[in-house]
């Protein structure tokens, strides 16, 4: 792992509304070629995190960092044109356009001949091959999702921040995305992976964070995490609440 | 002195009328952020009904049912709510800003048949021949219009206090929470819906009340009393004093309604000849600015909100 | 029949051209912008402004286009008046409507749209004068095209239609060949998304203003050039604007085309029965009835 992390946030506190803070003092890294899973109960915060990273929150204090360099502040379209994906956990593609045209528009913001990008998504991706022309509002739930995580990749970030990516997938497909996540994070890609699921995003992951009410309860060694009797009484058993693909966000 | 007085008499008159319209809609977008873009036309359903109520019969023509005054009144104000009831039905439930398409909709719908159904409305001469109830019996026309401005701020006040009352009460809480969080609302097991439907026709039938008056009083309602202006007239009283203050609302009356009087004089008097023609289009200008400066630069008005639930002020950061 | 049928086609061409701006702001910045009219207002006396400065710059420009009675000025006129309709459109909003995005919701726009509608109309009649006018004193005729049933058309009126398909065929192929179309329709679905994806919002929200402003210039002109123009000629258009947005739905660019045609065609069939008096009521009923029926018009999505 080099010196410098993917992502490092710290002291983070932020919410929709000015003063009224709906995560406090948060602390989360990723290292370069790593996965961190973030779990917790339904209105942790989870998501929370994850658009503040993204810009798309209200900052109150706390730095975030991004290869170093501080973001902190800086406007979503600039972030993510600059090396960041973010798939937010509901309505993460355009359902009016097609797919081919949600992912040239993705690709859009690396450079101007995406192209060969799409390509390579539409590789690692051979469903959406078969639904190319499509509208994406047509595709099933794993479709969409699938397209979702190509439309991130596309741009090839070295950060890609993922909310309940298997969220409303049947298990199987569910599998299959959280195995490609280990493709993508092998040459190098940060990935802070955001489930519901936690057995299987601790299984996936190098490192945890749990969040429950705004606040780190708890982070270290996914696997450590697996095995953790308290914890696993906590989040890990049959505990988990209704369907939360579809509460709004 | 008596012409001073008997101006000043008419001048509170006309403004007091318009302050309970603008009591009316404070309830409506004050208190529960409805948007209102055709106050005009429920004030045109109370002056337009009780004259067809309460007037004399017209040969081959509907309405002239010479009813007892404060029937025709009541009748005048029941057919503003109708009026705002199938409006607001199509609407309430939908886009906020849908409401404020259809009310301006409705402004002009009535204004047509205002113009055109002559058969109904007296089409542009309107309908005259009203007897304004008792001028017989205290005879004196100068006390006359005494008296009916006493009674026009008897009316405003008692508006005023049941107002006052219905946003202290729980329901004015209820129209709070709406206006501030719909989701916050729904939690409380309330259908916003049909809270805000029930504001917008409560505050619908303050305003045809107010047109009631205002017709009473010149005992003569035609399409030019009617016309759209007045609905940014009475927008911009209401921003002026501050919407979701009643105090505010009435000041805000009278200062606005004291800058056209007196801005309408000035041009006539000052404005050279070759501009009179353009003094309307002036004064139209003086209250669209009204209007935008007022909510760029001092959006609580003169006498703000008292109390404040939330800051509504910083609640949209979202960066768009 | 025929005639009316004809009539509100024309009307509706015109409309779809003004609603598209209309329904794409009301989309993307989610409040009804009650002043959108007064640019077709705007648009079409800039037009009468420099086909006078041009017709006075070159004696070759005042030379009318075969069969109509549209001069080269007046065209030229009309692609300067687009470009300052659009600016004047962006920079309205960066006045106004920005500022308030800021520091209040999204009734507060609707509310000083309404202020700003009441500023702009009555400038012009003070800049213009009160009285109507026309772009050519010429009195055109019109040709017979039919004596049973009756249909008189104007060549002006052919050109008017033709212009708005081939304008509804451009944006057509904008907002589906180029990135800039990509970028309306991506902003215009989820703004947050949008971001998401690289999308500069502040960027995008101009462009939207330039374009909804640069076809209400051509609305405005085409408006102009079959009636006259007037001062007061966008309070009498606005309500027809936001019936054709919101039959077609709000935010969808195809249905603000097919609202206008439907809206156009409504408002001149009816006229065969109902007096002509009542004209200005057609698009609130036909409002009323698409919010009972079908609030999110015949494309729009709910929110
Ligand atoms: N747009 C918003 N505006 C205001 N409050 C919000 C908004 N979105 C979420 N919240 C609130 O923030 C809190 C945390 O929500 P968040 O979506 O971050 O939880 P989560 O951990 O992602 O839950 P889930 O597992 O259901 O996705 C909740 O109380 C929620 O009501
Ligand atoms: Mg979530």
């Amino acid at each position: 792992m080099s010196s410098v992390a993917r992502l490092d946030v710290s002291e983070l506190t932020a919410g929709y509304v000015a003063g009224m803070p709906i995560i406090s003092s948060i602390d989360v890294t990723v290292g370069v070629g790593e996965i961190v899973a973030v779990i917790g109960p339904n209105g942790a915060g989870k998501s929370t995190l994850l658009k503040a990273i993204a810009g798309l929150c209200h900052i109150e204090s706390g730095a975030i960092h991004v290869d170093g360099t501080e973001v902190t502040g800086i406007r979503t379209d600039k972030l993510t044109r600059s090396g960041i994906a973010f798939v937010p956990q509901i309505e993460n593609i355009f359902r009016s356009m097609t797919v081919e045209q949600n992912l040239i528009l993705a690709g859009r913001r690396c450079d101007k001949q995406a192209s060969s990008h799409v390509e390579k998504m539409l590789s690692l991706f051979p469903l959406l091959k078969k639904t190319y022309k499509k509208r994406a509002g047509e595709l099933s739930g794993g479709q969409r999702q699938f397209l979702a995580l190509a439309m991130a990749l596309v741009a090839e970030p070295g950060l890609l921040l993922l909310d309940e990516p298997t969220a409303g997938l049947a298990p199987i497909a569910g599998q299959e995305v959280l195995s490609i996540l280990r493709e993508i994070a092998n040459p190098g890609v940060g990935i802070l992976l955001v489930e519901q699921n936690a057995k299987a995003a601790l299984g996936l992951a190098d490192r945890a964070y749990v969040l429950a009410d705004g606040h780190n309860q708890h982070e270290g060694e996914a696997r450590a995490m697996l095995s953790d009797p308290v914890l696993g009484e906590i989040y890990l058993g049959g505990r988990r609440r209704g369907d939360h693909a579809a509460k709004p966000v | 002195m008596i012409g001073l007085i008997s101006y000043l008499t008419f001048f509170f008159t006309i403004a007091l009328i318009l302050a309970i319209a603008v009591l009316g809609l404070n309830l409506q977008w004050g208190f529960t952020g409805l948007f209102n873009g055709g106050v005009v036309a429920f004030f045109a359903a109370g002056a337009y009904g009780l004259i067809m109520l309460g007037g004399p019969a017209r040969a081959n023509e509907f309405g002239g049912f010479d009813l007892p005054y404060l029937i025709a009144l009541a009748g005048g104000v029941l057919l503003s709510g109708v009026l705002a009831l199938v409006v607001g039905l199509a609407t309430t439930r939908l886009r906020h800003d849908y409401l404020a398409i259809a009310t301006f909709g409705v402004a002009i719908a009535i204004e047509s048949v205002a113009r055109n159904a002559e058969y109904l409305t007296g089409g542009a001469k309107g309908l005259r021949g009203f007897e304004r109830p008792l001028e017989a019996w205290v005879g004196q026309p100068q006390l006359y219009s005494f008296l009916f401005l006493c009674v026009v701020i008897v009316c405003l006040v008692g508006v005023y206090i049941a107002l006052e009352k219905l946003v202290d009460s729980p329901f004015g809480r209820l129209l709070r929470a709406v206006r501030e969080n719909e989701r916050a609302a729904q939690s409380l097991g309330k259908s916003p819906a049909h809270i805000r439907l029930t504001a917008f026709v409560i505050g619908a039938m303050i305003m045809g009340l107010s047109g009631g008056l205002y017709a009473t009083f010149y005992a003569f309602i035609s399409p030019q009393d009617i016309a759209p202006i007045l609905t940014f007239q009475i927008w911009a009283m209401l921003i002026v004093g501050g919407s979701g203050n009643n105090r505010g609302a009435i000041l805000g009356t009278l200062v606005v309604w004291g800058g056209w009087v007196g801005s309408g004089w000035a041009l006539t008097a000052f404005a050279p000849a070759s501009m009179q023609l353009y003094a309307g289009s002036i004064q139209y200008i003086l209250i669209g600015c009204i209007i935008v400066f007022t909510l760029l630069a001092r959006p609580r008005g003169l006498l703000p909100e008292r109390l404040t639930t939330t800051q509504y002020a910083e609640s949209s950061v979202e960066k768009r | 029949m025929l005639q009316s049928l004809f009539d509100g086609i024309l009307v509706g061409s015109v409309l779809a051209l003004g609603a598209i701006g209309l329904t794409l702001i009301m989309h993307i910045l989610r409040f009804a912008n009650f002043s959108h009219a007064e640019l077709l207002s705007l648009g079409a006396y800039f037009a009468l402004t420099f086909d006078a400065v041009f017709g006075a710059v070159s004696n070759v420009l005042v030379q009318k286009l075969p069969w109509l009675s549209v001069t080269w000025s007046l065209a030229c006129a009309v692609l300067i008046a687009m470009a300052l309709t659009g600016a004047t459109a962006a920079i309205i909003d960066l006045l106004v409507f920005r500022r308030l995005r800021r520091l209040a919701g999204p009734l507060t726009m609707v509310f000083a749209s309404f202020g700003v509608s009441l500023i702009v109309r009555n400038v012009i009649g003070l800049v213009y004068g009160l009285r109507s006018t026309h772009y050519n004193n010429d009195i055109v005729f019109a040709m017979m095209i039919s004596a049973d049933p009756l249909l008189l058309v104007k060549a002006d009126q052919i050109f008017i239609m033709c212009l708005a398909l081939v304008i509804m065929v451009a944006l057509h192929l904008v907002l589906t060949r180029t990135s800039i179309g990509y970028t309306l329709l991506a902003v215009s679905e989820n703004p947050t998304l949008a971001q998401v994806n690289g999308i500069n919002l502040g960027a995008t929200v101009r462009l939207a203003w330039m374009l909804g402003g640069g076809l209400a210039a051509i609305a405005g002109f085409c408006y102009a050039l079959n009636n006259q123009l007037s001062p007061v000629m966008g309070r009498d258009l606005v309500l027809s604007l936001f019936a054709a947005a919101i039959v077609g739905g709000i935010g969808s660019i195809y249905g603000a085309v097919l609202g206008g045609l439907i809206v156009g065609l409504a408002s001149s069939l009816a006229l065969i029965i109902i007096p002509a008096g009542y004209k200005p009521a057609i698009p609130f009923l036909i409002i009323l009835a698409t919010l009972y029926v079908r609030p999110n018009g015949l494309f729009g999505q709910s929110r």
